[in-house]
This record gives structure tokens, C-alpha cells and sequence, in this order.
């Protein structure tokens, strides 16, 4: 099985390119932001604060998630790396299956990461100043906000793996998986327009049904 | 071990909907034995694309290939490549790369340690494995690349321009690596167009021109059979004095000059190097009769 060091490989290069440690430092800032934010807003402090950060890191991630996929294969078409893995006895499906699970790792790293830096920073503001809701609760909400994270970060690496591999442009195979993306947030509305119309042919209901279904962590998330 | 038969590759590039052929290979044939064998063309003539098509990174348009008797991936445990203008993740550290080959190898971890030491020093890497790639030159990473093909220690190494972008001095540890992996009965097939190098270290030499070969033989029986005769140049009565003789005239003459008590001050071949050779069939000159007028000269 060569799927394991291939996958090692990779999860390698990412982390120790800048943009990983960039999307930690930046939402570790963010979350100090998101506090002063809520301080000066009026309302439900605590669930501004929260509904800021975990949507900015949301979106964070899902850019994170793209940018590290489409490069890495970039770097691999286009420097010729993968003649150099092709040499060695690697086949293509345990090369792609390798790169997914080594893009996989990382994301799960990732969400981790945030889960703890959103976790911490609720225990502190609850010792700065009493929290109204209990911190058991958010703490909650942030975990299960990684979790559905980490399950969006799966998709969207499928996504662009997709993409990156029968595109050969690496700046249109992001471009369409960006477009995926935004389709699979905005595809609600869609969906209940198009269910609720007489002038739309069944088979389209039914395509849109299926996108939708796809999609629907996307909407579930917001 | 290499057995390329009638392999022609034409690409096809589409230009304002009309598409344009590039007949790259017109059908080239030649077998690699257990051997050091060198594969020199100029740019452009196709050593890349054979290549590439042995390695089945492309497939051909016509033609076949087999290594070992077999389709190549069935045989890749066997076989080392470095390709053209090498490249790595310059995230990583030197040492992750070896590591990942040994991984996809399977080489147990007990004998990782020293292996991978070995061929640090191979290639006068020692002490740059900890280091990022992105902080080597271009040299080091080609050292490093050709280093991790000698992991699995192949018996066949395909080499495509292993010299160039290198200096002298990462040349000759290349060149002093091939001469002991010849030593050690490995066939090393490797492209060029340094053609000083491949004439020191082939045992045969294929010519590839515009997607034919022109020329595939052994270097010693290329140049020897260029050779057209001797310069002698000798000391008579206290004056330096050149004399051309024919192949088979030299003792004749060397007896002669010995008779007249001449001081003979050296012997030179006349023939023409394996790079003369080659920029003639580059210029599409005939060697036999450029090689005739030389010698007249
Ligand atoms: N993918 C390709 N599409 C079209 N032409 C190509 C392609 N790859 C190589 N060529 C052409 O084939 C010729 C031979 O290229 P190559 O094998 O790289 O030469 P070499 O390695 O001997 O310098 C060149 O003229 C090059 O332009
Ligand atoms: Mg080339």
C-alpha cells in the first residue's frame, strides 16, 4: 500500500507551507476581535461574538481548503513531481487516494486547531466576565461546528480534487470549485422556488433535488 | 534490459480550430543491454519524449517498449528515474523526501538509517538533509533527486540530462556515481547533450537527430573507426617538423625517423572525437567524407 507515505508526503508540504500557520494566526486573531466586537454591540453579546467568528472561520477554512488543494496539484502537474511519484511503483488511483487522505489530515488538524482556539478563548472571556450562557453549551456548539467542518472540508477536497485533475488550468479549477461552493450556499432559496413552480419540467425538479441533497451540508452549516 | 521498437510519437495541438501535428519520433528502434549506454541529441531531437514514453508517463502513437522482457509498470521496483530539470516540494526537508522512498519501497526502518547516510555522502549532501529544499540550489536538489533513486537499489537507472544545471564538481560526483554503479553490473541508460561526459562514461552511445537515430554503436568502435592516421611531430637538425602518416604506415615511418636519429617529440591520433562526430551529424554533414578532408588538411 502506497497510499499512506503518499499521504504522509503531502500532509508534510502542507503544514509547513505559510498559509496553514496564516489561517491559524488569523483566526486566533479573529476571535479576539469577535470579543471586542461583541462588547461594543448591543443584544445577545455572546451569540454575535460566536455567529461572527465561527462564520468568518467557516469561510476561512472552506478558501484554506481550496487554495491548499488546487496548489498542491499544481505544484504537482506543473514542476513535474508526478513523474518523479509515477517512477517509483505507485499507481494513479493510490496516488489521488493518498492526496486525499493526506488533504483530509490536515483539515482535521485544522478544524481541531480552531475547536481549541474557540474553545480556550470561551473559557477565558467566562473568567473575565461571567458568561449568560452556560460555557458547557458553546463549548458544544464550537465541537459540533468542527466536526461539520471537518465533513465540509471532505467535500470540498473531493471538489477540487475533481476539478484540479480534469481541469487544466489550476486558476479555472479554482474558479469553479469557488462557484461550487457559493451555488451550494445560496442553493436553498433555488430549491424552494423551483419545488414550488408549475412551469419547471420534473426531470429539472429532480436535478435540483439531487444538487440540493449534495449541497446540503453547505446549507446546514449557515 | 530496454528493447524500444519502431516508436514514432506525433503530438497534436489544436491552433484556431484546426489542428497542428508535431511528428516528434519517426520511428526509433534500439536496445540497452547491461550497460552504460548514452543518449545524445540536441534540443528538441526527442530524448525527453522516448523518455517519457519508456517511463509510460505518455503513451506512444505507434511502436513498443519493453523493460526487462515486460511492460514497465511491472517492473518499477526495479528501475531508478530522474527526470529533466528535477523538482520537490521545497516545504519539506531533504531527509522527508528520502523517507518517503523508503516508505514507498518498503524498506524497513533498521536499515533506513545507514542506507540513507550512504548515499548522503554519495552525492556530498552530508549535513544538508535537515535542511528545507527551498535553502539548496539547484544543483543540491538534483543531487538529492538522483541520490533517492538509488534507494531501492535499482538495476536499471534512467537518467534524463543528469549533468546539465549541474557544476563541474557535481558533474564528476554523478559521472564518479555512474562508474561505480557500471562497475557494480547496473545498466544506466541517460540522455545528454554534454558529450564529453557520455564519451568517458559509455559503453554505447545511440545519436538522436529530429526523432531518428543516426547513429547507435559503441563509443570505442565510433572513434576508432574515425580514426584516419597519425601527427608525428618530431626534431630534425634542431627544428620542430610535422609529418601525417596513414594508419598503417606508422611504425614505418617511426623506424624511419629512428634511422635518421630524429628526436620524436610526440604521437598524436588524428580522429575525431565523439563531439565532432555528433556536430557534423547535427549540421547533416557526411562524417566520411568531412572526416576525409580533415585528415588531408
Ligand atoms: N506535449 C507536447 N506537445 C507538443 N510538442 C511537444 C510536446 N512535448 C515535446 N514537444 C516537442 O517535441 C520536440 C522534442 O522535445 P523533447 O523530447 O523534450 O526534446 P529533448 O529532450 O531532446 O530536448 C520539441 O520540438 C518539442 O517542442
Ligand atoms: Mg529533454
Amino acid at each position: 500500500m502506497k497510499v499512506l507515505p503518499i499521504a504522509k508526503l503531502t500532509a508534510k508540504e502542507v503544514l509547513k507551507e505559510k498559509l496553514f500557520i496564516g489561517v491559524v494566526i488569523v483566526s486566533a486573531i479573529f476571535c479576539v476581535l469577535s470579543y471586542y466586537l461583541s462588547n461594543i454591540s448591543a443584544g445577545n453579546n455572546v451569540k454575535i461574538a460566536m455567529d461572527f467568528i465561527l462564520s468568518f472561520q467557516f469561510f476561512i477554512t472552506a478558501v484554506f481548503a481550496i487554495f491548499m488543494v488546487s496548489g498542491s496539484f499544481h505544484k504537482d502537474l506543473n514542476d513535474k513531481v508526478i513523474y518523479l511519484l509515477y517512477s517509483k511503483p505507485i499507481t494513479k488511483v493510490e496516488y489521488l487516494t493518498g492526496k486525499v487522505a493526506g488533504f483530509f489530515s490536515v483539515l482535521t488538524l485544522l478544524s481541531f486547531i480552531l475547536f481549541l482556539i474557540n474553545t480556550s478563548a470561551i473559557l477565558i472571556i467566562n473568567k473575565i466576565s461571567n458568561l449568560y450562557v452556560p460555557h458547557i453549551i458553546l463549548t458544544g456548539r464550537t465541537f459540533i461546528f468542527s466536526l461539520l467542518l471537518t465533513f465540509m472540508g471532505l467535500l470540498l477536497i473531493s471538489v477540487v480534487t475533481l476539478f484540479s485533475v480534469s481541469f487544466s488550468s489550476s486558476t479555472l479549477a479554482m474558479l469553479v470549485s469557488f462557484l461550487v461552493f457559493i451555488i451550494g450556499l445560496e442553493l436553498s432559496p433555488v430549491k424552494e422556488l423551483v419545488t414550488a413552480s408549475k412551469l419547471i419540467s420534473e426531470v429539472n425538479k429532480i436535478i435540483v433535488k439531487v444538487v440540493t441533497t449534495y449541497f446540503q451540508t453547505f446549507l446546514f452549516l449557515m | 534490459m530496454i528493447e524500444v521498437k519502431n516508436l514514432k510519437k506525433i503530438f497534436e495541438k489544436e491552433k484556431f480550430l484546426r489542428k497542428e501535428k508535431i511528428t516528434v519520433l519517426k520511428g526509433i528502434s534500439f536496445k540497452v543491454d547491461r550497460e552504460v549506454f548514452g543518449f545524445i541529441g540536441p534540443n528538441g531531437a526527442g530524448k525527453t519524449t522516448t523518455i517519457k514514453i519508456i517511463m509510460d508517463f505518455i503513451k506512444p502513437t505507434s511502436g513498443e517498449v519493453r523493460v526487462f522482457g515486460k511492460n514497465i509498470n511491472e517492473v518499477k521496483e526495479k528501475v531508478g528515474f530522474l527526470p529533466e530539470r528535477p523538482f520537490i516540494y521545497s516545504s519539506i526537508k531533504g531527509i522527508e523526501y528520502l523517507q518517503f522512498c523508503c516508505d514507498v519501497y518498503g524498506i524497513p526502518y533498521f536499515e533506513r538509517k545507514k542506507k540513507i547516510s550512504k548515499l548522503l555522502e554519495l552525492v556530498d549532501l552530508v549535513g544538508a538533509e535537515e535542511k528545507t529544499i527551498s535553502s539548496y540550489s539547484k544543483g543540491m536538489v538534483q543531487r538529492l533527486l538522483f541520490a533517492s533513486t538509488l534507494i531501492n537499489d535499482p538495476d536499471l537507472l534512467i537518467l534524463d540530462e543528469p549533468m546539465s544545471g549541474l557544476d563541474p564538481i557535481g558533474r564528476s560526483i554523478i559521472a564518479n556515481v555512474i562508474k561505480d554503479l557500471k562497475s557494480q553490473g547496473k545498466t544506466v541508460f541517460y540522455s545528454s547533450h554534454i558529450i564529453q561526459d557520455v564519451e568517458r562514461l559509455s559503453d554505447r552511445v545511440a545519436v538522436i537527430i529530429d526523432g531518428e537515430i543516426k547513429l547507435c554503436d559503441s563509443v570505442s568502435s565510433i572513434v576508432s573507426k574515425y580514426l584516419k592516421g597519425y601527427l608525428i611531430t618530431f626534431k630534425e637538425n634542431m627544428q620542430l617538423k610535422t609529418e601525417e602518416v596513414k594508419k598503417d604506415h606508422l611504425w614505418m615511418e617511426l623506424e624511419k625517423l629512428k634511422s635518421m636519429k630524429c628526436e620524436i617529440v610526440s604521437v598524436e591520433p588524428l580522429r575525431l572525437s565523439l563531439e565532432d562526430i555528433f556536430v557534423k551529424l547535427v549540421k547533416g554533414e557526411g562524417i566520411e567524407s568531412s572526416s576525409n578532408s580533415k585528415a588531408n588538411s
